[in-house]
């Protein structure tokens, strides 16, 4: 038996369903391919896969990683690559498969590219909006905690680096922050301050693009 | 491929995944390479329309065919019709991403009447003229097919062309009849005239409708040259009829998320109160081998864990042992589980239970349809208080603890002995369990009873009955809860509203179609949607439009009254559900097809039950 972790991304139609379905829709996957892989054992026997990092739907991954456990060591990984991919739906696909180095308990910050555009405003005016939301001293907003409590949290001192320019039509805003099972700051609060200081709607399209460790060691 | 002008708004809907396709087993054509292009509509969301079987197999037939390319539709929640309507797109096709408004064919599937608004809704937005008579030239055709459309009359108007009984061949006889208009110049009008003459085809357009003073019809007459009666279709071999190998796998949790395998149609039993029971006479089974390969090929092409083994009737699969060990050959060792639906109180036992838990346990669900014995022989549901009380035995011995319970109240000759006796039955269940020595120690015992409100059913014995009013349904479901008095059965009743609205269109005539327009003009659809459904708003329109809603709901009909479905022919004859119908008075049962041939009339289609040997009959 050997632990394989398997590298995908989620892009097209997957990226409007959420972390349950991609799931589902990875587990069935992996089910019809027919690679061979360990169930559980317990009462209600199920593949086991362990997904690295959820991510939000709407969110593009360009370096989602998911760990199965093969049961025959010797079986080839580019078969397996490819089996498994002729069963995923558009938008999925495993580009990479290999030993896991790190837990998944280790991820620390995950770096996201965020273009955001609107119908009414022109990108320079959104520019201009989301500069002075992240040049301020704090940017406070509120976070639900998992007991359903209402917290107060300052965005700006979580923030690690950002850039933000204007490419084509949109606003690039290009950030580091923190994530993993310690502490989580999901991007679409920032977004969300952007657009009620733009006052009208925004589109934001968010793209993750790496993960990394406490030391800002590539996540692997 | 997701429709380009509605993504960048698919982040500010709920469940943005219902609308961008691109699941696998998902068709996809060169439109350039395709002569006829079909919308199958289903008229209610996503999660609803993807559980529902006939959509899968057609939508594979249709595009096994290289000419028809045949795509998706259902209807878009109110949040994104919202959209829509705001942004100005049009309802489009999930495949393609195109709009289908100027599709070929449009075809619905009709599944439950509350759904009719929705129909209309959806034509609506994809900018197709509602009624069928605004709708000129040779494309747009809409065509509708399912349960309801046996009584089709109340929305005759908005429907080109109706199938009448089981789709799979009359569809694609249509489809190619249409291609070879369209390639002779044939206007619409020629194409709908000899399309009538397909058997299984009725176009409400070519008959005309006359009433009497009081509401009732007085003739219903076909144009000339037009067949009078419309017989249904029907596949005969079930191991020849086509399925598929492969379904399209949702992404997102759909209401019924596994393969779905038919095992027979129809039923032996004849249910009195059971529409489907008689649509779908005479029984036709597959065999073991057929299921147990197309079982197999689906759950390779999905990735599916879990089989449902779907009829009305499983335990009445004459094969079901030979069947159940085919699959657990294989299904133990690729982890897939076995679920039997629909299984009769007297058709269950140990053996059959010990194959369905080989992997996952399941809930249980017995449908008694009734409380006492005298109403259960009314509505000829043969089944004993004493089998059920043994199929419970069983299942607290094999470990269950929980047992859900089905009945209808508002049957024909019902009393308040028999809506009490609901609960009487539900707390012998109770009794049953703790009696049981096998029982799970220190667990509690639960029992759910739910009633629905029974809706008399074209094509039934019952069809000339009157339906209970909303008062007196809320009455005897407030009797049946006062009667209940442990906490170890919780009761669930359906909105007696909900059921009257049912009730309307069920046996509705052509008149109806103006409400249906008229309610959909007002905004009013997803009638089978608790947050949706606007049972003011209907009263409203329907009294707007010059009809009363009892004359439908809560009247006796004569038993020399012309129907609004008489026209239709699904096999079982009228003289054959008066018989029933009287017999049903008498608190007298009927025996089931496999025990005697009551004459119904399905035999003509010289097949199925029909000709089965019968066990009772020495050769």
């Amino acid at each position: 038996m050997k632990n394989v972790r398997l590298w995908y991304r989620k892009d097209g139609a997957c990226r409007f369903i959420s972390h349950l379905d991609i799931n589902r829709t990875i587990t069935r996957a992996l089910q019809m391919s027919g690679v061979p892989l360990w169930h559980t054992e317990g009462f209600n026997s199920r593949m086991y896969v362990s997904f690295a990092l959820p991510l939000s739907l709407g969110f593009r991954g360009e370096y989602e990683s998911v760990d199965v456990r093969l049961l025959e060591d010797d079986y080839p990984t580019d078969v397996m690559i490819e089996k498994i991919n002729g069963c995923l739906p558009e938008g999925l696909c495993i580009y990479e498969a290999g030993e896991s180095l790190m837990k998944p308990g280790d991820i620390a910050y995950a770096h996201f590219i965020i273009l955001i555009t609107a119908e009414l405003y022109s990108p320079e005016e959104i520019l201009a909006c989301a500069q002075r939301i992240l040049s301020g001293e704090r940017i406070v907003t509120e976070k639900k905690t998992k007991k359903g409590a209402v917290k107060e949290v300052d965005l700006k001192e979580n923030i690690v680096r950002y850039n933000l320019e204007l490419s084509g039509s949109a606003v690039k805003l290009d950030i580091v922050l923190p994530a993993g099972s310690v502490k989580n700051v999901n991007p679409s609060l920032l977004t969300d301050i952007i657009e009620k200081e733009c006052g009208c709607d925004i589109f934001t399209d968010v793209t993750r693009v790496r993960l990394y460790d406490d030391n800002f060691e590539l996540f692997r | 491929m997701i429709n380009k002008k509605i993504e960048p708004y698919l982040l500010k809907v709920q469940k943005p995944g219902r609308y961008v396709g691109g699941e696998i087993n998902s068709v996809y054509k060169d439109k350039n390479e395709i002569d006829v292009r079909f919308a199958f509509c289903f008229p209610d969301t996503y999660e609803i329309g993807m559980s529902h079987l006939g959509m899968k197999i057609l939508y594979s037939q249709f595009n096994s065919v290289p000419y028809i390319w045949c795509e998706r539709v259902f209807a878009p929640w109110i949040d994104m019709e919202k959209l829509m309507t705001e942004k100005n797109i049009p309802l489009w096709g999930l495949e393609s991403g195109d709009p289908i408004t100027d599709f070929e064919f449009i075809g619905f599937t009709l599944q439950y009447e509350l759904s009719f608004t929705n129909v209309l809704q959806m034509l609506k937005l994809a900018g197709i003229p509602l009624r069928s008579a605004d709708r000129t030239e040779l494309k747009q055709i809409v065509v509708a097919g399912g349960p309801c459309a046996c009584n089709p009359e109340p929305i005759a108007d908005f429907i080109d062309i109706f199938f009448i009984g089981e789709g799979e061949e009359v569809d694609l006889e249509v489809i190619e009849l249409f291609r070879k208009c369209r390639n002779e110049g044939k206007t619409r009008e020629e194409f709908l005239f000899l399309c009538s003459r397909i058997e299984g085809v009725y176009v409400p357009s070519l008959y005309d409708v006359e009433y009497n003073d009081d509401g009732t019809i007085k003739s219903f007459s076909a144009k000339e040259g037009v067949p009078q009666k419309i017989h249904k279709r029907i596949m005969m071999n079930m191991d020849n009829v086509f399925y598929p190998e492969k379904f399209v796998v949702p992404m997102i949790e759909i209401v019924h998320d596994r393969v779905v395998q038919e095992i027979f149609r129809g039923c032996i039993r004849g249910c009195r109160f059971c529409q489907a029971g008689f649509l779908n006479r005479p029984v036709r089974e597959k065999s073991p081998e057929t299921i147990d390969r197309q079982c197999h090929a689906l759950c390779r092409n999905t990735g599916y864990d879990e089989i449902s083994l779907s009829s009305l009737s499983s335990s009445d699969y004459t094969k079901i042992r030979e069947l159940l060990d085919r699959l657990t050959l294989w299904s133990v060792d690729e982890n897939v589980s076995l679920s039997l639906p629909s299984m009769r109180v007297d058709g269950f036992d140990e053996e059959i239970l010990s194959k369905l838990k080989t992997v996952r346990k399941s809930g249980l669900t017995f449908a008694p349809e009734a409380g006492t014995q005298r109403m259960r022989n009314v509505i000829n549901k043969n089944v004993t208080e004493e089998e059920l009380m043994q199929t419970c035995s069983v299942a607290f011995f094999g470990g269950w603890t929980a047992v859900k319970l089905y009945f209808m109240i508002g049957l024909p000759t019902e009393t308040y002995d028999d809506v009490l006796g609901i609960g009487t039955l539900a707390q012998k269940v109770v009794d049953c369990y703790y009696r049981n020595e096998n029982r799970q120690k220190g667990k509690q015992v639960k029992v759910t009873i739910s009633t629905s409100s029974f809706i008399p059913k074209p094509f039934t014995p019952f069809q000339w009955e009157p339906q209970d009013s909303v008062e007196e349904i809320r009455k005897k479901q407030m009797a049946l809860k006062d009667h209940i008095t442990t906490k170890k059965i919780a009761y669930n009743y359906h909105d007696a509203e909900v059921s009257y609205l049912e009730g309307v269109f069920a046996r509705g005539d052509r008149r109806l179609c103006r409400v249906l327009e008229a309610a959909v003009e007002r905004g009013i659809h997803f009638d089978g949607w608790d947050e949706c459904f606007d049972y003011e708003g209907w009263l409203e329109v329907i009294k707007d439009c010059g009809l009363e809603p009892d004359f439908y709901v809560t009247r006796r009909r004569g038993f020399d009254e012309i129907l609004p479905w008489d026209h239709l022919d699904y096999g079982v004859t009228k003289k054959f559900l008066l018989k029933e119908c009287e017999q049903a008075y008498k608190n007298t049962t009927t025996p089931n097809c496999r025990e005697k041939c009551s004459g119904c009339g399905a035999a003509k289609y010289g097949g199925g039950v029909c000709y089965e040997k019968r066990k009772t009959v020495v050769s």
